[in-house]
């Protein structure tokens, strides 16, 4: 359970701004008074993100990036979970990370350093099966729920047809051919349906299909991203609960007196302990790209979603009628959390993959 | 107590469901037949409902004099036994009719027929009855919510007046009532229950303000309410100063009988297994899989109705509800959960899109999904409060461990 075993000097000053960025200049308080589009996106935050170096950690340093850092997308994660940022990280990551890798030359040196400066401001529309096919070099297809397509300024789709080789698009958000039906997430950010329509977008790489493997990678590297945030918003939401039954007062005396409240802050307190060790290990190993990588990342996807939706459900009950509140961070952080739930891969998704995975080899002797 | 109402072999069981059946064939003729259908279209969809909405519905309900079926029919009710009582609740709810906001007929209207005078009983009575007059709840307070005696709104004798000072809160349909039934505190004794006194306020008075909070699925269904130099005449004092606190009690057993919220779980369930027959999961769960989820899900209704209905029919209506109440309130919220969580899990990914102007509208729509998707989200978002209101499943099981086992 400790991080000092891969934490470098990048990953500590990273988050140590993140932290307090988030504290000091993203308070949930200060933030909820805020018009509805501005607590959507906010274009001084993204700048600041992108000026505390967030949007560089997937990208090679040949690129210009600050390598390619699973450790720092964990951290960084965590701390987007638990400020609750509705910025888009990690349609940034995963995205920066899908250029580097497919991208020839040329498109690399024009896309990653504006991506990377907040400027390029990508949601990614990961097809599957024929949602979205290529047809006379022009997209077509529909799908639904894409994440931070209601602010992105450019779309990367996958297109993995049935039989076919991956490729990569890139498009302009506003270009001909390109219909986008907005809508909020449960949680405050935001997503849209895409339909391309006969729409020209650039295609990534020599012209080729990308690789399977990075596509995977970019999918995993999503779920890691996806799983760290959601233990950062299950920490962050067992540390007010932790923090109300030790001031809330009732029948005298603070309500965390009750055995029945302390054994199941306990239990929380064991969720986020277990989901930490769990999230770490997936970063190592999709860090280090050891074979269990898949298999680790799949199991922190579903072990920590799993964990912290229960674990936000109690701190509801806990926390009584302040709990069911919109002007609370607690309900927000129940909301995140499902919705967390839904992204890069559902909880039962993950949990489907891990199974098959630890069918397929003898894990626990190769990996302990 | 509990052992005595499992015995129900002891029933004339086939008399009791004669009439049971027959009387369960009334409300369903009604839900089908005089039950406005804009109500019964919103209730299906989760959507959220307008006074209007409520008000319509309980004026279907009058023209059958079942606004108050329960209450004694020197008073204008029905004289429903518990039982029916029940039944009305179950049918009416899978029927969809909305859930009968308890305080002026299940609340205030008993407190006032058993404990005020008659002058209250004339004043206040009727506009309950002809949905007139609308009522809220002023009980819980910031400092005091599990442990209710903790109250400390003030009501200071002054002349003819009480002089009221503090606050409320979770106050829900507030912004809608004429009146509000509150408890305060009228002296300092040694026990916190002794002192409190069950006033009845007019919102109209000057000194009054309400404060709405937004929930988490984005509806206004609870407010805070503060009282500031609020003077109230001596004559809205129910029953005896000091005694509030046992008013109090026999209008929150009143509260649970209902509480096992049976109807809107068989609605639910119902909507549950019609989505996973008609719409594939789009987040990976297997169909088979997820039927025996539900499947768990419906016994435990299954053995929540056997319970209430056993319990309904072996009552003495002239006794208070026991601890069976409790039991109800707490199998019955759980259940509520499950239901919505479930519904939840199988939107899948159209489960994360929620709009709340969507279900403040007049008809069902989502962004993605079927039509009726927001209104779904809205209530698995609802219903996590279903275990904290009408006191949490924690003080719950405290009174059942306190006065059922001893403990």
């Amino acid at each position: 359970m400790t991080n000092e075993v891969w934490f470098d000097e990048t990953d500590a000053s990273l988050d140590d701004a993140a932290a307090r960025y988030l504290r000091e200049r993203y308070r949930f308080e200060v933030r909820y008074k805020l018009p509805a589009a501005e607590r959507r996106f906010s274009r001084t935050v993204w700048n600041d993100v992108a000026e505390m170096g967030w949007l560089a950690v997937t990208t090679p340093e040949e690129d210009e990036g600050l390598g390619v850092r699973m450790t720092s997308v964990c951290l960084l994660g965590k701390a987007a979970g638990r400020g609750l940022l509705n910025e888009p990280l990690t349609s940034g990551l995963v995205a920066a990370w899908a250029i580097a890798s497919s991208a020839n030359v040329d498109q690399r040196e024009t896309l990653l350093p504006r991506l990377h400066a907040g400027h390029l401001r990508v949601a990614c529309v990961f097809a599957e099966g024929d949602e979205v096919r290529v047809e006379g070099g022009a997209l077509h297809g529909r799908k639904t729920v894409v994440i931070d397509a209601d602010i992105a300024d450019h779309l990367l789709v996958l297109v993995q047809a049935a039989g076919q080789a991956p490729t990569l698009h890139l498009v302009e958000a506003g270009a001909p051919g390109v219909r986008r039906e907005v809508y909020p997430l449960l949680d405050g950010r935001g997503a849209a349906t895409v339909t391309f329509d006969g729409c020209r977008a650039t295609l990534l790489g020599e012209g080729n299909a990308v690789s399977a493997s990075a596509v995977r990678r970019a999918m995993l590297l999503g779920a890691l991203a996806t799983a760290a945030d959601s233990y950062g918003a299950m920490s962050a939401t067992f540390d007010l609960t932790l923090e109300y039954l030790k001031t809330r007062r009732q029948f005298g005396k603070p309500i965390g007196t009750h055995q029945v409240l302390q054994h199941r802050a306990v239990d929380m307190h064991i969720r986020v302990g277990e989901s930490k060790a769990v999230l770490d290990k997936a970063a190592v190993s999709l860090q280090a790209g050891t074979d269990s990588a898949a298999r680790d990342v799949h199991a922190a996807k579903a072990f920590v979603c799993d964990e912290a939706r229960k674990l936000a459900h109690d701190a509801v009950q806990m926390h009584g009628g302040i709990g069911i509140t919109d002007e609370y961070a607690v309900s927000h952080y129940l909301r995140r959390i499902r919705v967390n739930e839904q992204l890069y891969g559902s909880t039962e998704q993950h949990f489907q993959w891990f199974a098959a995975a630890s069918a397929a080899s003898d894990t626990h002797a190769t990996n302990p | 107590m509990l052992h005595a109402t499992l015995d129900v072999e002891r029933e004339p069981l086939s008399n009791t469901l004669d009439a049971e059946d027959g009387f369960r064939q009334q409300v369903r003729d009604y839900c089908t037949h005089e039950l406005p259908t804009h109500v019964r279209d919103k209730v299906r969809a989760n959507l959220f409902m307008t006074k209007q909405d409520h008000v319509d519905f309980l004026r279907s309900l009058a023209r059958r004099g079942w606004v108050a079926g329960h209450w004694p029919k020197a008073y204008g009710g029905a004289q429903w036994t518990p039982l029916q009582r029940f039944i009305f609740e179950e049918e009416s709810t899978l029927g969809g009719a909305p859930w009968l906001i308890p305080f002026g007929v299940n609340y205030v209207g008993p407190v006032i027929y058993t404990y005020g005078n008659d002058a209250q009983k004339k004043r206040f009575l009727p506009p309950i009855l002809a949905s007139q007059v609308w009522w809220a709840q002023g009980y819980s307070e910031p400092g005091a919510g599990s442990d209710l005696a903790g109250i400390k709104t003030r009501a200071i004798r002054n002349g003819e007046h009480y002089v009221v000072n503090g606050q409320k809160i979770w106050t829900s349909y507030v912004q809608w009532a004429d009146w509000i039934f509150c408890l305060v505190r009228t002296s300092e004794e040694s026990r916190p229950q002794q002192g409190i006194s069950f006033l009845l306020i007019d919102m109209r008075t000057p000194g009054v303000t309400v404060r709405p909070i937004k929930t988490m699925d984005g509806c206004h269904h609870v407010n805070e309410v503060f009282f500031d130099d609020v003077k109230v005449p001596l004559e809205n004092l129910v029953g005896e100063e000091g005694r509030g606190w046992s008013y109090a009690k026999f209008l929150l057993s009143n509260e649970r009988i209902l509480a096992a919220e049976t109807g809107h779980s068989m609605r639910a369930l119902e909507h549950l297994k019609s989505l996973v027959r008609s719409v594939p999961s789009d987040s990976g769960l297997d169909r088979g899989v997820f039927e025996r989820r539900i499947g768990r899900i419906e016994l435990k209704l299954h053995a929540l109705r056997a319970f209430c209905l056993a319990y309904g029919r072996s009552m003495d209506p002239s006794q208070p509800p026991g601890v069976e109440a409790s039991i109800m309130k707490i199998r019955g919220s759980e259940l509520q959960q499950d239901i919505s969580e479930a519904t939840f899990d199988w939107l899948g990914r159209s489960s994360i899109v929620y709009d709340a102007t969507l279900v403040n509208a007049p008809h069902a729509s989502s962004h993605v999904g079927p039509a009726d998707t927001s209104g779904a989200v809205r209530e698995y978002l609802h219903v996590r409060a279903a275990t904290i209101y009408g006191g949490s499943n924690e003080i719950q099981r405290n009174i059942i461990a306190k006065a059922e086992l001893g403990l």
